[in-house]
């Protein structure tokens, strides 16, 4: 074993891979929403959510595993009464706490609420200016809405991050956008590459950029750290020269559905166990799938093997998953990325 | 003077080591084993002296090494803005 | 990661960090041991010893226990784990990773690469005066550091912990990087010795001169030492022996207010 001299982020990620801490969790608190966006993956089902108990006893759970960074996102989690009670649990418990939201349900008490709770960030979805965002979101109104949000966590000093992602109907807006985090001092993301519906239902990739489109993106240099990189790719190398394909889902990374489910990560729908019924460590650590999952590589990619852009690939199991029932399936989303990616490279 | 943790923190203690995020300015700091030690006392306010008990109750060193160590220490996580310090 | 330790003229360790590590804990060894690091080794013999760090409490034991294993001298705590190879010059450990328990690992490695070099650690506050180190010897709360906080800074071996090397027939007190309540000096000093004072409280000053074998009982119990293996303890006895007629031994009942000068 070689020394290295690392620091603290390297030390952690180091100790989370050895130990397959799920150091990284998303918890999808509900599936509800009062939008209904355009390139929304949620299948609207009328499944009953986790109760507040359920998921306090899913945080001390979380908590013992080593999870330090959590998100609450949904749906729309402003929709739960509860919200506000979770987030104050999950900060005793000494979780780095984002919530993902669409602001449309923020009013000052939460603002102030959040803002005595102590979170690293509320990402906000703004898509653009109120046409494309009211077109993609389909609600009147929503983007005042979420405006008067951003007022009013700034107001209160709650550390503000947009997300948006870029669609061949808020294109001409991104421009807009980043004018608009960075006169308001936001952080941003953007994101040009869209999943399909948890049902593998592609139609909504309808909604995805165009190459053209895409390689504008992929050129703008003052965009690179903004763009959110889907497709982490593993400190392992696996192959020589050659990217891993598989992420850091199941390894460092979870996801917790609103029934209690986990999965590698909410894109990767690969069930692991449900927590209802089964411990969080039987699941994470003991579970056949868990480890089946971890024991996949490039290799096991048969079909991308010999592709000439495997370099510049940054390939999402879960879309794999999605598109072709295959977690080593050769993604359609992934080839055009790639392609794009290997011109510009 | 009594200390305890800041309000802006996340942390986890991971292999013995304490990893801490100032959740404000997110940055990411690790502490080493003894370090690790003394951030988990400082749960519930604590004072320089009782810190300096718990360490040569853990640990074969020193008084006076033990001592110098966590002052150093209280100052460098005051300074992260890790903790706060409160009068008596 | 990788440290050249010299302690006197003799005692060469290689150091050896065998998994990644915190940066903190490095800034505490180079602030411990700077002052012992050297860029190269010349003619000395090396140990080298490979240091593992790992998370968890290794076993029960609050003392340093021995065993000789085939040859290997083994020691453990509850945060250390030694093995010894002496004739092979190699050593290595699995220990909790923080500075007071390397500190401990480096105590016990010492004392027992000394013993094999001629010599021994004592607990002592080594003093330099007049180009000779004298040494005040006794266990904890002797008042060692009393007596070291009456000399200025650079004239302090250690207020601890003092290697005694006989070097081709002359004996030699160094500097150590093992410190009591002192702030570890920054000198690193290899002096002749020439006295030992084995130290006592007391309201008046009085000195009392010891010979063979009375300073003998008396030195034997304040030497740092773990191993009951007879081939170490015997060549440790004959190091003390060498001794007798090249220093001055005495006891030394000292008040608190007693003079540096008187002292010496």
């Amino acid at each position: 074993m070689k020394y290295k001299m690392i620091s603290p982020s390297n030390s952690l990620t180091e100790a989370a891979y050895k130990n397959n801490l799920p150091l990284y969790t998303v918890f999808e608190l509900t599936h509800r929403c009062n939008l209904k966006c355009l390139h929304c993956y949620l299948i609207k089902q009328n499944k009953s959510e986790l109760n507040t108990k359920e998921v306090k006893t899913i945080l001390d759970k979380l908590a013992r595993a080593g999870c330090l960074y959590l998100c609450f996102t949904g749906g729309e989690i402003f929709l739960r009464k509860d919200l506000l009670e979770l987030c104050a649990y999950a900060r005793k418990l000494n979780f780095d706490l984002r919530l993902f939201s669409n602001g449309t349900l923020i009013t000052k008490e939460h603002a102030k609420m959040l803002s005595e709770i102590g979170l690293s960030a509320v990402e906000i979805s703004l898509y653009g200016r109120k046409k494309s965002h009211e077109q993609i979101t389909a609600k009147n109104n929503s983007f005042k809405k979420t405006l008067v949000a951003l007022k009013l966590l700034k107001k209160y000093k709650v550390p503000v991050r947009i997300k948006a992602p870029l669609l061949n109907i808020n294109f001409n807006d991104y421009k807009w956008l980043i004018k608009f985090a960075k006169k308001n001092k936001f952080e941003y993301r953007l994101d040009p590459v869209l999943a399909p519906q948890n049902n593998g239902d592609c139609t909504i990739q309808r909604f995805q950029l165009s190459a053209e489109k895409l390689k504008t993106i992929y050129t703008d240099k003052k965009l690179n750290k903004y763009l959110i990189n889907q497709y982490e790719v593993s400190t392992d190398v696996s192959l020589q020269d050659v990217p891993d394909l598989f992420c850091n889902a199941g390894k460092v990374f979870a996801g917790i559905s609103p029934q209690g489910i986990v999965y590698p990560c909410l894109q990767l729908l690969y069930p692991l166990g449900n927590l209802k019924n089964q411990s969080f460590r039987n699941i994470w650590h003991k579970s056949k799938k868990a480890k089946r999952l971890r024991k996949y590589s490039t290799k096991d990619c048969k079909e991308c093997l010999k592709c000439s852009n495997i370099k510049a690939c940054r390939r999402c199991p879960g879309i794999a998953l999605l598109e072709t029932g295959k977690i080593t399936g050769k993604s359609k989303t992934a080839c055009k990325i790639a392609e794009i990616q290997s011109k510009i490279q | 003077m009594l200390i305890s943790h800041s309000k802006n923190i996340a942390w986890r203690v991971i292999d013995g080591k304490a990893y801490i995020v100032n959740t404000g300015t997110s940055c990411l700091h690790s502490l080493d084993e003894v370090g690790a030690f003394i951030w988990q006392k400082l749960h519930k306010k604590c004072s320089a002296a009782k810190l300096v008990d718990l360490l040569l109750k853990e640990y074969d060193v020193e008084k006076t090494v033990a001592a110098d160590d966590v002052t150093g220490f209280i100052s460098e996580l005051k300074e992260k803005g890790l903790i706060e310090i409160q009068n008596d | 990661m990788n440290y050249k330790i010299l302690l006197g003229t003799k005692l060469a360790l290689n150091l050896q960090i065998n998994n990644s590590v915190n940066r903190s804990i490095l800034n505490k060894i180079t602030e411990r041991y700077g002052p012992f690091f050297v860029r190269s080794f010349k003619k000395q013999k090396v140990l080298d010893l490979k240091l593992v760090f790992v998370p968890d409490k290794l076993n029960q034991n609050k003392e340093v226990t021995y065993k000789n294993i085939k040859g290997v001298h083994c020691f453990s705590r509850n945060d250390f784990q030694l093995s010894f190879d002496t004739s092979k010059l190699k050593a290595v450990a699995q220990l909790r990773e923080n500075i007071y328990s390397l500190d401990s690992l480096l105590r016990v490695v010492f004392s027992v690469f000394s013993v094999i070099n001629n010599g021994f650690l004592v607990h002592a506050s080594g003093i330099k005066f007049r180009n000779a180190a004298n040494l005040f010897i006794g266990k904890t709360n002797a008042g060692k550091s009393t007596i070291a906080k009456k000399f200025k800074p650079s004239a302090v071996l250690s207020d601890e912990l003092v290697l005694v090397q006989n070097i081709n027939g002359i004996i030699k007190a160094s500097s150590t990087p093992f410190w009591g309540e002192l702030k570890p000096g920054k000198t690193n000093l290899t002096l002749k010795l020439k006295k030992i004072c084995f130290i006592q409280k007391s309201k008046k000053y009085f000195v009392k001169n010891e010979f063979s074998p009375a300073f003998i009982k008396k030195l034997l119990p304040n030497i740092l030492f773990f191993s009951k293996d007879p081939k170490l303890i015997s060549k440790m006895i004959d190091t003390i022996l060498s001794m007798k007629n090249k220093l001055i031994f005495q006891t030394l009942f000292f008040p608190k207010n007693i003079s540096a000068e008187k002292l010496c």
